[in-house]
């Protein structure tokens, strides 16, 4: 990897000073460092945020809603009782993250901040990734894992955070700090899609880093479910977060948002309109997956994806409700 | 008794591994050392016109070295005089070696490198082996053809005539990634007049005669020490000799050390795969089931040089047909140049690869027939004395029907078949759209020839050597490398029984030119077999000449067998015994690639997996895996299971999760362990692991090899599985959630 100058923070107010362009924060360092050494992000400088007192820990409870600093370890968010009872959707999904090394390691905010696993990115292609004649190298070459939505833009990779997508169907909202002091955002709004490679993938404005997560008291039922290659030390193929909001038997409200198919965690209005109103039962649920794949373009190689889809939004439907989604 | 009770010694170098005191080459002393790196070939095929050096960069800083600094030949040989060590002006496959550079530091290196820019005109590339055959992209000779073996026996054209069911089905298995711990590393330092080469290796007597050639200087003036070595699998067995050949260019030139320690990532884009095969196959039987003719096209795509394609060739040809009897048959099996990086060894060797084609296609027979895939497979297998269709009689005591009884009655197969196929009919797992959760459970046999074959492992001509200390206790001098398979430990128990001496007076260590004979590569399971029992006769030479000093009671008590080799040696006794392996019959000189009496021996198994797939997720979990072996006596019980389960493991990888993608230019797409995925300890289900080696047969005697072995059946056995949950066969690896959940993934296509 490239030399660079390393910076120990111990406050926020350090880390923000610190991390002036062509810097890069190091918590964790379970993609950071990876990046390092193949040379795809070389900083100048590294700014350790791991004696950051202020940026580690889970509070708050089901009534009020929970916060997580962005430091905090998903093997902390594991142990977290509240989060186990109140967020399953959540907990879940941080249960499958990469292997208990990982987890011991990794941090919320880099789980958030995680750049996209595309492996014309990861050559050093960039996220747009084109051929000296302009052909785009993910439409025309190996793009089973890419997305089946949005790809009429040239952003094809899918979005690597697999904790964005329950947080965002929680309702989850982010707190940043920077130069310019701190700011609340929504968790989806955290991210954009470039449509070059000098673009960013994130929202975030220079300097900033993300502080803590905080997400809104439990009122419905959520859950989480991934299909899988590799049942540990993967990502998911693709995964469905819900979030339901229930008067009576009827939902009333619904929020359903989906991994491995956009480049952004892609929220599907039209499986959360198709489930509003209804009684959760398999045939609704695979209604709302059949709804959610209605605008999918998909690219050459990755249709797989699509049945998929509907697969783990009919599952995770049903997951949340208490139904097993084997029973008919 | 069972197996796991036996007194068995440690591992030798089990606690300084353990603790992390066993250095492996990137942990010794840095010395001055500099780092070497390569300038790597970005297209297929082409030519290079020049290396434009970047004039912002210092060039004074580090030493540059092109094949016009190569002294001796630009050559790395394995069998063909084809590929250079550095670019000679052809540039034949991406990521091919164009110069090298070294630099007083890695950051430094990595700066030199970026600043050359290869300045090339591009060839048109073929990356299919058919379509290379066409000959319109000239890569190797006249026609891309490495090597044809031909094998014939009967009239199988003729036969096919006669017979009342024919079946015909095409195979396709893909690369692999070896995927060691350790990635590829040397250390070369320059030592009087020629030079010294430390890393990680299996073959440590093909680098001495690799940088002698390429330095044009003695061998004597090359020596060689293998180091703990972090996993092999085959990839260290040729690779190693240009990556020595490469630190040893720049050493020379700099004048000092110089370590070249690949990134994962270079060394997944750089160095051999296994070999992808496309393999036809059609039997004809008869109505009752008897296999009367066969018909065999396999061809390999061997990358853009030879390397060691026509070995890997000559075992598949010489193992098309598996364990089965056949009179007629006709095999036709190529390796064939294209623009991909070469592939090379990997443990199976070509095996793997045939034995898929021949136990899937087994299943498609039975399917045609309408009969039970495992009596068609009873009905064919061989006995003793059948013969292989290249002349081999199968040796005594050599039952691959006990082996199939066996693995029958360990994994209850046949009762769980029947609950499986009642289950799936009435799968409590149902969605509105039908049962998702299928099982499946299948079935495989597999054989493996022990060492080179006949005519290779005649003109190695492997010596080792027994030397006795002052203290009374026995080095064991082979050139046969620690890789993590307990090389070290199995080679020591055998000295110790055979001589008859506790094992902690076997002194044994990793091999090291400049003191132990070349007793051949590490390679080809034939450690324990051949130089174990090349171990043995010299250890037998020993016995005697105490018996003669010290008499007949002195060799059988270890303590006073002890004093006695202490005395000789203290009496002025040379103390040294040699053995060189000599094969007992004339082997054919002429017949190089399929020798009549191919190996001595073969180790057989069966492979049992039972699988649980998710119809609607693609997802596809190995439940179950029993491994039956016979491979002659087991020298430890314990490394023996535990090879078993790493080459169960690599093939539950080779069959479901490891997909490697080329990119445009032929090169590894997912160059990374997180886009290449291995199986994790979370995809391997408990592993059975059985050997056959506790009978009162001749065959017991002796150790027959079983490094390769296991790795031979889970992938057609996984594959079988599949086919009875889904009721589609994969004929093609791995197979891919993508495939289960429709046949638009890539694996159609």
């Amino acid at each position: 990897m490239k030399a660079f100058e390393y910076v120990g923070a111990t406050s926020v107010d350090q880390a923000v000073k610190a991390l002036t362009p062509g810097s890069a924060p190091l918590a964790g360092g379970t993609d950071l460092i990876n990046r390092m050494k193949d040379y795809v992000t070389s900083p100048e400088r590294v700014v350790y945020l791991n004696d950051v007192k202020e940026l580690a820990g889970i509070s708050g409870d089901a009534a009020s809603g929970v916060t997580i600093l962005a430091g905090t370890r998903l093997a902390e968010i594991l142990a977290s009782e509240v989060v186990k009872s109140a967020y399953p959707a959540l907990w879940q999904t941080t249960s499958e993250v990469a292997t208990p090394q990982i987890r011991n390691m990794a941090s919320l905010g880099g789980n958030l901040f995680q750049h996209p696993r595309c492996w014309y990115y990861r050559s050093g292609f960039g996220l747009v990734p084109k051929t000296t004649d302009g052909k785009h190298m993910l439409r025309e070459g190996d793009n089973r894992y890419a997305a089946i939505f949005m790809t009429d833009g040239d952003a094809l990779y899918v979005h690597p955070s697999s904790l964005a997508v329950p947080l965002i169907a929680l309702g989850a909202k982010a707190t940043l700090v920077g130069p310019e002091g701190e700011r609340t955002v929504e968790v989806e709004e955290l991210y954009k899609v470039p449509t070059s490679n000098s673009e960013s993938p994130f929202a975030t404005k220079p300097g900033e880093i993300l502080k803590s997560v905080t997400i809104p008291a439990s009122k419905g039922k959520n859950a989480s479910y991934e299909a899988r290659h590799k049942q540990a030390h993967d990502w998911p193929l693709v995964m469905a977060s819900v979030n339901l909001t229930f008067s009576g038997e009827t939902v009333s409200d619904a929020r359903v948002v989906v991994y491995g198919v956009a480049p952004v965690p892609w929220r599907s209005k039209a499986a959360e309109e198709a489930i509003k109103d209804k009684v959760i039962t398999v045939e609704s649920a695979r209604s709302a997956g059949e709804a959610a794949a209605a605008g999918a373009k998909p690219l050459s190689m990755n249709g797989f994806k699509v049945s998929m889809l509907k697969t783990v939004i009919t599952r995770a439907l049903c997951t949340s409700a208490g139904n097993k989604y084997w029973e008919a | 008794m069972t197996q796991a009770d036996r007194n068995e010694p440690r591992r030798r170098n089990a606690s300084k591994l353990f603790y992390g005191t066993e250095p492996f080459v990137d942990d010794l002393p840095a010395q001055g050392d500099w780092h070497g790196g390569t300038v790597r070939s970005r297209i297929a095929h082409g030519r290079l016109i020049r290396l434009k050096f970047s004039p912002e960069f210092d060039w004074s800083q580090v030493v540059v070295v092109t094949a016009a600094d190569i002294p001796g030949k630009n050559l790395v040989v394995c069998h063909e005089e084809d590929q250079p060590s550095l670019c000679d002006g052809t540039i034949r496959h991406y990521g091919e070696p164009l110069a090298l550079i070294a630099a007083p530091d890695g950051e430094l290196l990595h700066k030199a490198l970026r600043a050359v820019e290869p300045v090339v005109e591009p060839l048109p590339a073929v990356f299919d082996p058919f379509e290379s055959l066409k000959g319109e992209t000239r890569i190797f000779g006249k026609d891309n053809l490495f090597l044809e073996i031909p094998i014939s026996k009967g009239h199988a054209a003729k036969q096919f005539a006669s017979c009342d069911v024919v079946v015909e089905t095409n195979h396709f298995t893909p690369a692999q990634e070896h995927a060691y711990l350790e990635t590829q590393g040397m250390r070369a330092t320059l030592e009087g007049n020629g030079v010294r080469i430390e890393g990680s290796m299996q073959c440590p007597y093909y680098l001495v005669a690799g940088v002698a050639r390429l330095l044009g200087i003695p061998e004597t003036d090359v020596r060689v020490s293998a180091m703990q070595t972090g996993g092999g699998f085959g990839g260290k067995e040729d690779f190693p000799t240009m990556l020595a050949g490469h630190a040893a260019l720049l050493a020379r030139k700099c004048g000092r050390p110089v370590r070249m320690i690949y990134s994962r990532s270079e060394d997944m884009a750089a160095t051999t795969k296994r070999h992808p095969a496309w393999i036809r196959r059609k039997t004809g039987l008869s109505r009752a089931g008897q296999f009367l003719a066969m018909e065999l096209d396999v061809v390999l795509d061997g990358g853009a040089y030879a390397t060691l394609s026509p070995f890997v060739l000559s075992r598949a040809a010489l193992h098309a047909v598996g364990p089965y009897r056949c009179d007629h048959v006709s095999i036709c099996a190529r390796a064939v140049a294209t623009n991909h990086p070469p592939n090379g060894g990997f443990r199976g060797f070509g095996c793997p690869q045939v034995h898929f084609a021949t136990e899937t296609h087994i299943e498609a027979c039975a399917e045609k027939l309408g009969v039970d895939p495992v009596e068609l497979r009873r009905m064919n297998l061989m006995k003793p004395g059948d013969a292989m269709p290249f002349g081999q009689l199968l040796g005594p005591g050599t039952y691959p029907g006990v082996v199939l009884d066996e693995a029958l009655h360990r994994s209850r197969f046949e009762e769980r078949r029947a609950e499986i196929e009642a289950k799936n009919r009435t799968s409590e797992r149902r969605t509105d759209s039908g049962d998702f959760e299928k099982r499946g459970i299948g079935l495989a046999m597999f054989m493996h020839g022990t060492g080179l074959n006949a005519y290779w492992e005649k003109s190695v001509r492997s010596r080792v050597r027994l030397a006795a200390t002052a203290e009374g206790q026995v080095c064991v001098l082979t050139a046969q490398a620690e890789f993590g398979q307990g090389t070290l430990t199995a080679l020591a128990k055998i000295a110790a029984e055979s001589i008859g001496l506790a094992d902690s007076d076997i002194l044994i260590d990793h091999p090291d030119t400049a003191l132990v004979p070349d007793s051949g590569p590490t390679v080809a399971s034939r450690t324990v077999s051949i130089v174990g029992s090349l171990i043995h006769e010299a250890a037998s030479r020993l016995r005697q000449h105490i018996e003669e000093r010290a008499g007949l009671a002195a060799i059988y008590d270890p303590r006073r067998l002890k004093a006695a080799i202490a005395s000789c040696v203290s009496g002025g006794d040379s103390m040294v015994f040699e053995a060189e392996y000599s094969p007992t019959d004339d082997t054919d000189d002429a017949n190089t690639w399929a020798p009549p009496n191919a190996y001595p021996a073969y180790a057989l198994g069966c492979c049992v997996a039972e699988v649980k797939i998710d119809t609607l997720t693609g997802e596809i979990g190995v439940v179950d895996v029993h491994m039956i072996c016979d491979a002659g006596a087991v020298v430890c019980h314990r490394l023996a299971t535990n090879q078993v389960f790493g080459g169960a493991v690599q093939g539950i990888g080779w069959a479901l999760t490891e997909k490697l993608a080329w990119n445009e230019s032929g090169g590894m797409r997912n160059a990374s362990l997180s886009d290449y995925a291995i199986p994790s300890a979370a995809d391997v289900p408990e592993i059975h692991a059985h050997f056959l080696d506790d009978q009162h047969s001749e065959r017991y005697r002796y150790p027959i090899g079983l490094g390769e072995l296991p790795m031979e059946g889970p992938g057609p056995a996984i594959a079988n599985a599949v086919a009875m949950a889904t009721g589609r066969r994969p004929r093609r690896l791995p197979i891919s959630p993508e495939w289960i959940v429709c046949s638009q993934g890539p694996e159609e296509s």
